[in-house]
């Protein structure tokens, strides 16, 4: 029941927010930007807060328990994206004007078909990141409440598509900002209550190394034998990914100046450096506390169960409801930011005839059309481990628009051609391996590494496609403005 | 209360602009009778490009040194894992606390080499003419500058 009460406190406060930047949100650039006027430390705070996902509060110990203490190279990876994101891709886009992927396919290349493209691959990366999320939802609710998986994954697509119908982007801004400091503190102090109320003996036993590959620094593939090679793998997913991260790329244009774009990368990075601390506690004290979630596989529930498995009686129902709360405001700004990219790409690039028509509406359709795929999508999910499946989505972003982007800023010899090959090439090799590590059982070896944590080897082969495709001059030239459309995006404005 | 809700104004020059969003971005092309400014304008943003790109470079060789190279330390000493710093293992310290602070100055370094760059650059793009960030309507158009509308600032 506290659980609940501590939830309904959380929603209450998240529309309260909400409610406030509401009165801004009347066009689109609104909707979707909230037209550059976010503040700086706010537009951080709202970054980090979106960014932090159910896959950090919950997926990162729970993979953590089940597969050992290299697991957190995922957090070092989703960190590191935003030093790449800080150097590639932040001033540039924001200079671009491109609120989109496809936007920024369109200002470089000029051509509708990458734009669809382009649109078909955003849906297709926020489709499997959304599904996880809700997953998160589901069981979070389950756990405080009894409420069946089903109940809690439909409520959490009702109350991010009500909160994004009404509000846009301004009104998430702020209700994101918020729940960074949700989500910071309640899983820091519930984690620090931990540590001290846990004992001496536990406290040792948690931070004792045996011989197995649990205690191992390194990712591994199952048992495949080859552990660097994987954690290489998911650093490039990870790394990359957040270049390449629809949700990610809009959010630079909150910021007024690319400059400004370029400071709010470096001062995410803070945010997520502290963040990250966390996680590992509730990893390790879920080893020895709650060892039978790994034989039960619930392990992505481990940072709900465990306060409740060390302090006895009111203060750990207490300190369940608080983490179960931060795990709630993990996927509500999560999926809101998820949600607002996948229905700009619907709208705005998929559905365009050309005609104006009433924009807004449009997009307040496809935020309920993209939620209700959603919710399909997750109610049979929910064995799948959330921190596979979001490591899978940024495998698709940085085997796709990480060099479609990179590639567009930094190269002016990109052309219509090359972007469709590598765009195509990526999307399919990072799919197709990421299927094929579900269906089919590859055993030990390189092979299982490749197709489970395939960005090792689809990034530079995306790369490679569209940089070898532009070069062939028989399938299409860069456009002649190509090079002033390259300079621009390194030009400071008057304005920076 | 309602507050009424706001019409939005443009000049017939936004309408026409935003009207052909979908047509190729002509107005990057410099123009055809560009002049010695034009040029001079044009190869001092090709040398600010060329900066940028090269201090990127750098970066992301850095970045790839701290994954690959602290990854690969742990891979190759499991002696770090018998070590201990304050009752936990050096190798897991290393793990989950290392590389934040080092990250943070990589971005930082970056992030005051491309100002400095940018700052020494002596030419400007105008922000001008009808763009999504002018006022216009949902403008998917990035904020084009026109012909002749660049000059020396300083």
């Amino acid at each position: 029941m506290t659980g609940l009460l501590a939830i309904g406190l959380l929603l209450a406060t998240s529309m309260a927010i909400g409610v406030y930047g509401v009165r801004a949100a009347r066009s689109t650039p609104d909707f979707l930007v909230a037209s550059h006027r976010v503040k700086p430390g706010w537009n951080a705070m709202a970054i980090a807060g979106e960014y932090v996902s159910a896959a950090s509060v919950l997926g990162l110990a729970g993979l953590m328990l089940k597969n050992g203490v290299g697991t957190l190279w995922y957090a070092v990876g989703f960190t590191a994206g935003y030093v790449a994101v800080a150097a590639l891709v932040a001033g540039p886009m924001r200079r671009s004007g491109a609120y989109t992927v496809p936007d920024f396919a369109d200002y470089r290349l000029a051509s509708r078909t990458i734009r669809k493209l382009c649109a078909v691959i955003v849906l297709v990366i926020m489709w499997l990141y959304l599904v996880p999320q809700f997953k998160g939802a589901g069981v979070v609710l389950h756990l405080v409440s009894g409420t069946p998986y089903w109940v809690g994954v439909v409520l959490a697509g009702l109350v991010v598509s009500v909160s994004i119908v009404t509000g846009g982007m301004r009104a998430a801004t702020y209700v994101q900002g918020f729940h960074y400091l949700v989500k910071l503190l309640f899983i820091a102090v519930p984690a620090i209550v931990l540590i001290f109320s846990a004992g001496t003996g536990p406290r040792a036993e948690a931070l004792h190394v045996d011989l197995s590959d649990w205690s191992r620094p390194l990712l591994d593939v199952g048992d495949s034998g080859h552990p660097l090679l994987a954690t290489w793998s998911v650093l490039l997913a990870t790394t990359l990914g957040a270049v390449g991260l629809p949700h990610v790329i809009m959010r630079f244009h909150t910021s007024s100046t690319a400059r400004v774009a370029r400071r709010v990368a470096v001062g995410v990075i803070v945010l997520l450096g502290v963040f990250y601390l966390f996680p590992a506690v509730y990893g390790l004290l879920g080893r020895v506390f709650t060892p039978d979630l790994v034989e039960t596989g619930d392990t992505d529930t481990v940072t709900v169960v465990l306060p409740g498995a060390i302090v006895p009686g009111p203060w750990g129902t207490l300190l369940t409801a608080v983490v179960a709360a931060g795990a709630f405001a993990a996927f509500l700004s999560t999926s809101s930011g998820l949600l607002l990219a996948l229905a700009g790409g619907l709208s705005h690039d998929l559905a365009r005839t050309g005609t104006p028509g009433p924009g807004l509406r449009r997009l307040r359709l496809a935020v309920a059309g993209g939620a209700l795929v959603a919710v399909l999508l997750s109610l049979p999910a929910a064995s799948v481990d959330i921190n596979v499946l979001v490591g899978w989505a940024f495998a698709v972003a940085a085997s796709t628009f990480c060099p479609l982007l990179v590639l567009g800023i930094w190269w002016r010899g990109l052309t219509t051609a090359g972007a469709a090959a590598g765009l195509a090439a990526g999307v399919l090799a990072s799919t197709g391996a990421a299927l094929a590590s579900v269906f089919v059982p590859a055993g030990p070896g390189v092979v299982a590494v490749l197709l489970a944590q395939p960005a090792a080897w689809t990034v530079p082969f995306a790369f490679t496609v569209m940089y070898a495709v532009s070069r062939v001059s028989r399938l299409g030239t860069p456009p002649p403005w190509a090079e002033r459309a390259v300079l621009r995006l390194h030009t400071p404005l008057r304005t920076d | 209360m309602t507050s009424p809700r706001r019409v939005r104004v443009t000049s017939p020059q936004t309408r026409i602009a935003l009207s052909r969003r979908h047509r190729p971005a002509q107005h990057l092309l410099p123009p055809p009778d560009g002049d010695a400014a034009d040029r001079r304008a044009d190869a001092e943003a090709r040398k600010v490009f060329v900066r940028q790109r090269r201090l990127a470079v750098r970066t992301l060789v850095l970045l790839i040194a701290l994954l690959f190279g602290l990854s690969g330390i742990l891979a190759v000493s499991p002696g770090l894992d018998r070590v201990t710093l304050f009752g936990a293992p050096v190798s897991w310290l290393m793990l989950m606390t290392g590389s934040y602070p080092v990250l943070l100055v990589i971005a930082f370094l970056h992030v005051r080499a491309a100002e400095r760059i940018e700052d020494g650059s002596s030419w400007h793009f105008r922000e001008s003419g009808p763009g999504p960030f002018s006022g216009g309507p949902a403008g998917d158009r990035p904020a084009a500058p026109g012909r002749g509308q660049r000059g020396a600032v300083r």
